[in-house]
């Protein structure tokens, strides 16, 4: 990237609902969404300002990738909510993992 | 995405400019209007106050001026059948409005939605009770209270929460009749106070949180759920000084990051339980040693506050909030700033930005000067800089009160012990007497202690302090000159301080290079580039307006190219081209990107007219962003200089290029330095902007339009006599003073009545009726205090009919839209007089001699543009009592019902046009078919301790208009749309001045028919008596009870009618009568004139509402000119007359 994303005011769009976040950035380099196979990992997150890509859900592993910061130390906590999106992941599979034979 | 079911939008305004609610709403409605007109949404808009843009026909497709009530609402809603209504676009008063119509009902009968906020979110947000659940119910805190609706239950609540408490009335605007109390004592006076002011007698009673820092955040949400924060501020005075009399910085100086994120995410929550879609501002007050907060208040609407925040970030809220009105998400609306990234960001700002109140005490000067919940301040000013204390220093020369550092007032009679008092009291003097006592040497912890300040705001203050002594006391070296410009001290105070001239500092610092930067405000901080980017100036780094104006000149300069290369084909090498349209396309669009940015487009400097303040108020940013548009149809680039962040002149999109600067000379240099402009026009922008006419000439900038020595001639008294007399014109005659010997000379020479005033001043400041020796000198001296430079006038007071007009003059032809009468005779000022279009009762005669002493005068003094003269008719006599060469506080209104663009004339005069190329025809105008009544709108309650009767020294804040076919109708619309909504007990208390008894007696008859019951004191009920009224006698306020003062505290009286006798005793009389009337709501009246067509207009209430379309009216009075149609004739009648439907 040029400049980079710097900075506490990034908007970024959560591909799955709509709704847009402000975050808390710092990085030079974007993944380019075209390198990533659509069956490995589709883009969940995009940057409003260039478009550029801020995050993949993986498809068939417990994995979701975000390029931005939802930690937010400094910065806004609207995006604290993948951690509890990322607890509930790990307790799904915890759960699949018990019972798991029978529902997959 | 845009709900398209939304086709016709209502607007509604937020009426006469008031105290807390001023021109920002102006700002925010006419951006909103011309939001909505872009995505095609027809426009209905309903103000009262003439004076504002948005009520323009170029701005909505339908314009209302009509009375802000709910009858005329329904009335407009009925006829026009919008299917939404905006209502958050006008302040409080509009949101009042709408919700009174959808707690009745009446909105979901007819089909009407309210967009940007429901009913439900307005009443969650407003109301007391449900904001407390509301709040609870999110788990975010507020302030331990209880509403209550009658005193006892008042003072319960407070004693069971504990004094000091603060009580807020609800429903009222700027916190009216509210306050902190500390104790039963104030307690009660306050909860009078407050139960008359809400609309719904309620008050809310509250623990104190006093000493609490206060911030407010600015978020947005569209309807999908995005929220985002525009900009948070910082008040430097802590909780219990409203946030319209603080100094207010922008972002937030003192919070870290925890607190900020922890506020920031409240108030997201905030919006987003609220489903408000579009603007919200939240207040907070933060304890500053935890991390314990409490949410104060939710504006569920744009608000002053989002003003500041859009001005200080460049995000415009109102455009935002009006889209997202329409169903836009965030994401999907541009940011009209850059031009490339969208609205669903938050705003970065490189800077700092500082608000200062303009505080209205030098026109009261009597009134209280502490500050507290209630606002006081009429207007405000932003400084944009790199630092706080360079914008402080800013702000406070952006002022116009004669202020220019830290330094301007005196307190040498202050000793030590008084100074601790008076650092507990906040005042609007509070930051120079902070100043004052770190020069003592008092300490930063003292200090801190005793204001209550953060440390962060007073080191600031002290680090302009040691500057101060550094300048004394060094020599002023290049380091130190350039470290007292990063703290941005003028050149004048440098001079002062160092005893170097002040072209010497000048110089010295010009062969430094020590010169100013000019910095974008870009919303991003540079992060994208900005295509219509806004400058302030900053001492150290980077001119990016220099850069900005480079890259222009290279843009050009390719267009050029582009464009010759074009013209060098032959016509086959051009039918080549692909397409021959597109090839013409092209070189459109080159040509229009070379006219559009050409250096060689020649350049216009307006000056703007500085913080709202009595005397100058929203009626001359009007002119200013007019004289804008109309010289950029002339072709010119427009550059305006400002710093009213309230304004639409300050708003990205008016001029080609923003300079947020103070109004000095040395400022303005720094500009007209970079720009190099070929010309500057002073006459729209009031006082302010004549004012800076001699440092611009000295600048070597032409002004255009009529010369400075010619508007000196109108002001020279020995000059202008000339004039007179060459023309044999006549004026009152008098006298120019400098002292109160010559002046006390002057007046037995003419006789007493005599009337004193100031030369070069606006809205009559200072200026009085003398009756004795006495009073003159007290007068003069009061003058004298404001530092005088120039002479005194002296002049026989003449009691006659006082008119009015504003003409535009090209040098050979004057064009006269109409004559204006006030109601009011002579002795009070023409802005605090209620107004008439056209002047209807002097004869033919009279007002033909006018139209030819105008036109006299207006060649006499060579006007190019605009003239304002007013004039005295005593019977056929017609004397000249003033002439302003410049644009006037009624031009708005004259054009707006004439329908005569005014600005845009004055503009094409100005450039060299002629009035007879226009289309019109120069000289008097013909009247039109309709009256229309200025009524002048005040703001007494707000400012203790003012006396509120009315003299030649202007004290209204703002305006309303009420126009009609009928005169007595348009007369009851402007009392009714400032508020005088009679009757309701049919009480009445009626005391006269002797010389005003006999005129007084038929007014007395009239509302004794009308069933009003008349107390009267002693004199004035034994005239009244022995002319067979029957009337009621009561004791004066320092006899024993009962009294007048117990029936004012009664709260049963509709009006009082109080005309003092002229002089200093007058205006003694009667004082506390009058201030404990308006402090409890009662209308008081203190001309007997005006209590003449009050009750004429009452006599006639109730006969309906009718409704003009001025928009529609002029449009078909523009073409009955034109084509003097008979067809356009009976539609224009038609026009006027459906209206009276409800009849």
């Amino acid at each position: 990237m040029k400049f980079g994303h710097r900075g506490a005011n990034h908007p970024v769009k959560d591909l799955r609902t709509g709704r847009v976040y402000i975050t808390s950035q710092n990085h030079g380099y974007a993944v380019d969404e075209s390198s990533i196979p659509e069956d490995t990992a589709v883009p969940a997150f995009r940057n409003l300002n260039d478009g550029t890509n801020e995050g993949f859900l993986y498809k068939d592993r417990n994995i979701l990738t975000v390029q931005f910061h939802p930690e937010a130390s400094p910065g806004p906590c609207d995006s604290g909510f993948l951690f509890d999106e990322f607890a509930e992941m790990m307790r799904r599979r915890q759960r699949g993992s018990e019972h798991g034979a029978q529902a997959d | 995405m845009k709900d398209t079911s939304i086709k016709k939008v209502l607007v509604i305004g937020s009426g006469p400019i008031v105290i807390g609610q001023a021109a920002e709403f102006d700002y925010a409605g006419t951006q909103a209007c011309r939001a909505l007109r872009e995505e095609g949404v027809e426009t209905v808009l309903l103000n009262s106050n003439p004076a504002t843009i948005m009520t323009d026909k170029d701005i909505a497709d339908h314009v209302y001026i009509e009375p802000l009530t709910v009858p005329v609402l329904k009335a407009l809603i009925e006829r026009e059948k919008p299917d939404s209504i905006l209502p958050t676009m006008g302040g409080q008063a509009g949101l009042n409005l709408a919700m009174a119509l959808a707690d009745e009902g009446f909105l979901e009968k007819k089909g009407v939605r309210l967009i940007g906020a429901s009913a439900e979110t307005i009443r969650r947000a407003e109301d007391r009770l449900l904001f407390k659940e509301t709040m609870q119910k999110i788990s975010e805190p507020v302030a331990d209270s209880e509403i209550v609706h009658d005193l006892e239950a008042g003072l319960a609540a407070a004693e069971r929460i504990g004094y000091p408490v603060v009580l807020r009335p609800a429903y009222t605007l700027g916190g009216s009749g509210g306050g902190i109390a500390e104790n039963e004592y104030a307690c009660r006076n306050l909860l009078e106070s407050g139960l008359r002011l809400s609309r719904v007698h309620e008050v809310l009673v509250e623990r104190s949180i006093a000493g609490w820092k206060e911030i407010e955040y600015e978020v947005m949400r569209d309807i999908s759920g995005n929220v985002i924060t525009i900009c948070n501020m910082e008040n430097m005075d802590p909780v219990g000084i409203h946030t319209g009399d603080s100094i207010v910085v922008a972002p937030s100086q003192t919070l870290s990051d925890r607190e900020y994120q922890m506020l920031r995410s409240a108030a997201l929550n905030i919006i987003s339980e609220l489903e408000i879609v579009g603007g919200c501002n939240v207040q907070f007050a933060l304890d500053p040693k935890s991390f314990e907060y409490i949410v104060i208040e939710v504006n569920p609407r744009v608000s002053r506050s989002s003003a500041l925040a859009s001005k200080a970030t460049g995000y415009p809220i109102a455009r935002v909030a009006a889209k997202a009105a329409l169903g836009y998400r965030l994401d999907e609306i541009k940011n009209a700033v850059t031009g490339k990234t969208t609205a669903c960001f938050e705003p970065a700002l490189d800077y700092c930005v500082v608000k200062m109140p303009r505080l209205p005490f030098d026109k009261f000067r009597t009134a209280d000067h502490l500050l507290g919940t209630q606002m006081k301040a009429t207007g405000e000013v932003m400084a944009i800089s790199g630092s706080f204390e360079a914008g402080l220093m800013k702000a406070i020369r952006s002022l116009e009160q004669h202020t220019v550092s830290l330094m301007s007032y005196d307190y040498s009679d202050l000793d030590n012990y008084d100074l601790r008092e008076h650092l507990k009291l906040p005042d609007d003097r509070r930051i120079w007497l902070i100043a004052e006592a770190f020069r003592r040497g008092m300490s930063m912890s003292e200090i801190c202690a005793l204001t209550g300040i953060d440390a962060w705001f007073l080191d600031k203050v002290l680090l302009l302090v040691e500057m101060e002594r550094r300048l004394s006391d060094e020599h002023l070296s290049t380091d130190l000159l350039r470290a007292a410009k990063m703290l941005e001290f003028p050149d004048s105070v440098i001079s002062h301080l160092s005893g170097v001239k002040e072209a010497e500092v000048r110089r010295l610092r010009t062969e430094a290079g020590i010169l100013p930067a000019f910095k974008m405000v870009d919303t991003c901080a540079a992060e994208f580039e900005a295509e219509t980017p806004y400058f302030y100036s900053v001492y150290g780094g980077v001119d990016e307006a220099a850069e900005f104006l480079e890259k222009r000149r290279n843009a050009v300069t390719c267009a050029e190219a582009e464009i010759s290369v074009m013209k060098g084909q032959t016509a086959e090498e051009r039918e080549d081209f692909a397409g021959s349209e597109s090839a013409n396309f092209s070189e459109k669009t080159a040509q229009e990107a070379a006219d559009h940015c050409s250096e060689k487009k020649k350049k216009i400097l307006i000056l703007g007219s500085g913080p709202i303040r009595i005397g100058q108020g929203i009626e001359f940013d009007f002119c200013s962003v007019h004289a804008a548009w109309a010289f950029q149809k002339e072709g010119y680039e427009t550059i305006i200089i400002n710093n009213n962040p309230e304004t639409v002149s300050t708003d990205f999109d008016i001029a080609d290029r923003l300079y947020f600067e103070p109004l000095t000379a040395e400022n303005v240099r720094n500009v007209v330095l970079l720009e190099k402009p070929d010309g500057a026009v002073v006459q729209f922008g009031g006082q302010t902007a004549i004012g800076l006419s001699q440092a611009l000439m000295e600048m070597g900038v032409p002004i255009l339009g009529t010369a400075a020595e010619w508007v000196d001639a109108a002001e020279d008294r020995e000059r202008f006599d000339e004039i007179l007399e060459k023309e044999h014109i006549r004026r009152p005659a008098g006298d120019t003073v400098y002292t109160a010997a010559e002046a006390k000379k002057a007046a037995k020479r003419l006789g007493y009545p005599v009337l004193v005033r100031p030369s070069y001043v606006l809205g009559g400041q200072g200026m009085r009726i003398a009756v004795s020796d006495t009073d003159i000198e007290e007068y003069i001296d009061a003058i004298n205090v404001i530092r005088q430079e120039h002479p005194i006038l002296v002049d026989k007071y003449i009691r006659g009919k006082e008119l009015e007009v504003d003409a535009i003059c090209d040098g050979e032809d004057i064009l006269i839209p109409g004559i204006m009468e006030h109601i009011e005779r002579t002795g009070i000022h023409s802005g605090d007089s209620i107004s008439v279009y056209p002047a209807k009762s002097v004869s033919a005669g009279v007002k033909e001699t006018i139209a030819r002493y105008t036109e006299k005068l207006a060649r006499a003094l060579h006007v190019s543009g605009m003239i304002n003269i007013q004039f005295i008719a005593d019977g056929e006599d017609v004397y000249i009592i003033e002439v302003n060469p410049r644009s006037s506080r009624t031009v708005p209104y004259i054009s707006k019902v004439t329908g005569i663009p005014m600005i845009a004339l004055a503009v094409h005069v100005i450039c060299g046009g002629k009035i007879k190329d226009t289309g019109f025809v120069p000289g008097l105008q013909e009247e039109r078919p309709l009256y229309a009544v200025k009524m002048p709108v005040f703001s007494f309650e707000k400012i203790k301790g003012a006396d509120i009767s009315l003299g030649p020294e202007m004290k209204s804040t703002g305006e309303c208009l009420g126009v009609s076919e009928d005169f007595e109708e348009a007369l009851g619309k402007a009392f009714r749309g400032a508020g005088i909504n009679l009757p309701h007990y049919r009480n009445m208390i009626m005391t006269v001045r002797d010389e005003d008894k006999e005129e007084m007696i038929p007014v007395a008859k009239r509302f004794e028919k009308m069933g009003f019951r008349i107390y009267a004191t002693r004199g004035t009920s034994q005239s009244l008596m022995s002319a067979g009224i029957r009337c009621f006698q009561i004791r004066k306020a320092e006899q024993e009870s009962p009294n007048i003062m117990d029936l004012i505290l009664g709260h049963a009286l509709d009006l009082i009618i109080d005309i003092p006798g002229n002089g200093i005793k007058g205006a003694k009389d009667g004082f506390s009568i009058r201030r404990s009337a308006v402090e409890t709501g009662v209308h008081v009246i203190t001309a007997v004139d005006t209590a003449r067509a009050l009750a004429e207009a009452l006599e006639n209430a109730g006969r309906g509402e009718s409704l003009t379309d001025l928009a529609k009216l002029n449009q078909s009075l523009m073409s009955c000119e034109e084509l003097q149609s008979e067809e356009i004739q009976m539609e224009l009648h038609n026009c006027l007359g459906s209206a009276k439907q409800s009849r």
